[in-house]
């Protein structure tokens, strides 16, 4: 017998096994109907069952409970939100206005109008001409002018920065011979920063990069006409 | 019968019977739902959103308009405007009392203001935040504020002409604010949001904004010091003179930046309203008149540039000299003249310039005018710029070559004059002028609005010959000795040109200017001076050459600029036996 032929024999037979197996079953069921009663057996109670559909309703109920918390957190924090918003505009508003009431008092000090009338006020005056000093050499470049000096009332007492000046330097005497009559009406101010700037010419080797402005020349010139040629500042007389 | 209803009650009857009727209710819902749904769905759900939404503007923040130096010219700032109910005031007086103390008006305009039946109106407009706060804590009731922006100008006047102004709407109405609106005023945008009964918006409903875009920051070349000394010594002068106008313009000739353009009588951009509508406008732009003497120059130059001439060239000048039908005089009578080139600049004389052109011919002649940008748009964009006149060569009569060569005949700005000027201190290189040096985006981006052109006019010898004629213009043997600056070697040429008043279409007074510049050997700065029809003086030499000297000398200062240190050469301004 070939092996071929024996394998057909064993499915043949397993075949057989499977129909003898289906007719019994079928045999029973007819056995059953024909009898108008069925095999009544009793079924061991679902206790697993019970058990899982509690954990259900349990998990239906924890999702809804969770998502009620979550949506009332969440409407807490946007409502929350919103009132810092709110309270985050207003105050930026308000840090708005108070830059803008600043910038605007900056703005208007630094004018040059304002400017040049708070300096008249300090008894300041424009240089009548532009006079440079080359700090390396110290060569005076330009001719200075004998500056306007105000005839009426005696200048305001300064308590400001010309003194701390004199202070920083305190080896900025006026050399001999130079300047030693002080007109009526003399400006510290501007012969302290010529002085400085003198001094500064001598002590620093700066080269053109530096240029120091000596801003009007207080040579003895009482009397002398109150330029209108002052740009600026001679809109308002001193005194 | 009703045995046949009841017997209905039987299951399967009754089951089928409820079925039909929930069927046919819910038919009847179905129907609708569709309806509602699908046919009239959008309308309805659109009807829904637009009884909640609500879109608000969000205004554009104006940009600023600020110096070279940073310094603010125009700014937008936060402001309130005052709003009554006058349905809910009680007491119009006692309120009217108490808002006066604050806003510092009249209380019996303003209980006027406050009496009525109208639900809105305004009480006062453009107040500061603080003033509103001041308002707030008085808790007046039917007293509601508006939050609005003011365009504010914190130097006042100062430059006033340049920037300009803007209207009630806040848009620009003169000046740069004008010819720069669409840059300055920036986009509105928008924001979308549903509306709780409470008025507030919904925080989970949609919530659509669309940013503002800013304005962008126009950055001017204008110095504000600089500016500011040119509008005092214009003033001062004008107000001397009793001229109708003056004009002053201050350019830097390497970058052909205008540093200031100062005229008078301006106004304040702040009031507007207080001003004449004549004052309102750049004068140094719109305004154009017959540059006279001070077009010499050009003459000269054009001579000497085509190698037909030089500052040693003599020039016998009679004491009239007849072209066409017209006989030309000088300003002075004179016997006959033996002037050199100079001389003939130092003293300024019509007929020797006349006898100069004529080295060169009409048609050469008016190429070079072309070429200092005669008639010609100075490339500013200014709103109500006038470009001048310059008649066309194939109109020109046997009368027009002459007058040209002395300035008359021609219309120019003050400063297509400067850059006249600005062309032989830059060494015959013609820059365009720029007024705004930077428009700055809001997110930062940085555009040079003005295209800088140079054209190579006359070559850098010839500017450098011409400057140091200009400088004996200024020296004592010339017209204007009051320009000098001890110190500074100056160059500069008076003019004296009759004005052709518009309003009698005849000659009437005249335009007094100097126009000059400093270094003269290595110039930095070129200022031009224009006086309309002063009557207290007369001469360019005269009025208009101190103003050039007091602007000139703040401007050296603010820029730090230092004498060169070298002196002028003698040019021989006379030949010969003459004199």
């Amino acid at each position: 017998m070939s092996s071929a032929a024996r394998k057909h024999h064993v499915d043949v037979q397993a075949h057989d096994l499977d129909n003898a197996e289906a007719t019994e079953y079928a045999t029973r069921g007819a056995h059953a109907r024909r009898h108008g009663r069925p095999d009544l057996k009793l079924v061991s109670p679902l206790r697993a069952d019970k058990a899982s559909r509690g954990v259900f309703a349990l998990l239906i109920a924890g999702i809804l409970g969770a998502g009620l918390v979550v949506m009332l957190v969440i409407n807490t924090s946007l409502a929350q939100g919103a009132f810092t918003v709110t309270s985050l505009q207003q105050q930026k508003t308000a840090l708005t206005i108070q830059a803008q009431a600043l910038s605007s008092q900056v703005d208007a000090m630094s004018n040059p109008a304002n400017l040049a009338a708070r300096a008249t006020a300090l008894g300041m005056h424009a240089a009548k001409n532009p006079v440079f000093i080359n700090v390396t050499n110290g060569k005076v470049l330009g001719t200075s002018a004998n500056a306007p000096v105000p005839n009426s009332a005696p200048l305001p007492t300064l308590n400001t920065p010309a003194d701390a000046t004199a202070a920083e330097y305190p080896d900025t005497q006026a050399p001999a011979g130079t300047s030693p009559q002080l007109p009526p009406g003399y400006d510290p101010a501007a012969a302290d920063a010529a002085k400085a700037a003198g001094q500064a010419g001598t002590a620093t080797s700066g080269g053109w990069g530096q240029i120091a402005v000596v801003s009007g020349d207080s040579g003895p010139g009482a009397g002398a006409k109150v330029a209108k040629s002052d740009a600026g500042l001679s809109a308002t007389p001193v005194g | 019968m009703r045995n046949e209803w009841i017997r209905l009650s039987d299951s399967r009857k009754r089951t089928s019977f409820l079925l039909a009727g929930i069927i046919a209710v819910l038919s009847i819902y179905a129907v609708r739902l569709i309806q509602l749904q699908v046919f009239q769905g959008s309308a309805l759900s659109a009807q829904a959103t637009h009884e909640r939404q609500r879109t608000i503007e969000l205004p554009a923040i104006r940009g600023s308009i600020v110096d070279a130096n940073n310094q603010p010219l125009a700014v937008t700032v936060d402001a309130v405007n005052v709003t009554a109910d006058q349905t809910l005031i009680t007491n119009p007086q006692a309120e009217a009392q108490q808002l006066a103390g604050v806003l510092g008006a009249d209380p019996a305009a303003l209980a006027t203001r406050l009496t009525g039946r109208r639900r809105f109106i305004y009480v006062a407009k453009g107040l500061t935040p603080q003033t509103w706060s001041q308002i707030a804590t008085l808790n007046l009731p039917g007293i509601v504020k508006e939050s609005t922006t003011k365009r504010v100008y914190p130097n006042g006047d100062l430059a006033a002409n340049v920037v300009g102004f803007v209207g009630s709407d806040g848009k620009g109405l003169g000046g740069l604010e004008y010819g720069l609106q669409p840059l300055l005023a920036g986009t509105n945008g928008t924001q979308t949001f549903q509306r709780g009964p409470g008025g507030g918006a919904i925080p989970t409903a949609p919530n659509t904004k669309v940013a503002a875009i800013p304005g962008s920051t126009v950055k001017l070349t204008i110095n504000s010091d600089i500016q500011y000394a040119a509008q005092q010594a214009i003033a001062a002068e004008v107000a001397t003179t009793k001229a109708t106008s003056g004009t002053v313009v201050v350019m830097d000739p390497t970058t052909g930046k205008v540093l200031a353009l100062a005229t008078a009588p301006t106004f304040d951009p702040n009031n507007v309203g207080a001003s004449s509508a004549g004052d309102r406008g750049n004068r140094a732009l719109s305004d154009v008149y017959e540059p006279g003497s001070t077009a010499k120059t050009m003459t000269a130059a054009a001579v000497i540039n085509q190698g037909l001439a030089n500052p040693y060239t003599p020039i016998t000048i009679p004491g009239t000299l007849k072209r066409g039908n017209k006989v030309f005089h000088d300003d002075v009578a004179h016997g006959t003249w033996h002037l050199t080139l100079t001389g003939m600049m130092a003293k300024s004389s019509n007929l020797g310039a006349i006898l100069t052109s004529e080295r060169i011919g009409p048609r050469i002649f008016d190429s070079y005018l072309q070429k200092f940008g005669m008639g010609q748009p100075t490339g500013l964009n200014f709103p109500g710029e006038s470009t001048g006149k310059l008649p066309s060569l194939n109109s020109w009569s046997s009368t027009t070559f002459p007058t040209l060569a002395f300035g008359q005949g021609m219309n120019v700005n003050t400063v297509q004059a400067a850059s006249v000027y600005a062309t032989i201190a830059n060494n015959g290189t013609r820059i365009t002028p720029t007024l705004v040096d930077q428009i700055v985006a809001p997110d930062g981006t940085i555009t040079h609005p003005n295209t800088v052109t140079s054209t190579q006019v006359v070559t850098p010898k010839t500017a450098k010959t011409v400057r140091l004629m200009l400088e004996t213009v200024v020296s004592n043997r010339g017209t204007a000795p009051l320009a000098q600056i001890p110190g500074y070697r100056v160059a500069g040429k008076t003019g004296t040109a009759q004005y052709a008043d518009p309003k009698c279409g005849c000659y009437r007074g005249v335009v007094a200017s100097f126009i000059g510049m400093a270094p003269a050997d290595a110039p930095r700065l070129v200022v031009a001076v224009t006086l309309v029809k002063p009557r207290n003086g007369h001469f360019g030499g005269q009025v208009a050459a101190p103003v050039f000297k007091q602007v000139m000398i703040s401007a050296l200062q603010t820029l730090h600029i230092p004498p060169t240190g070298t002196t002028a050469p003698q040019l021989p301004t006379t030949f010969g036996a003459g004199g």
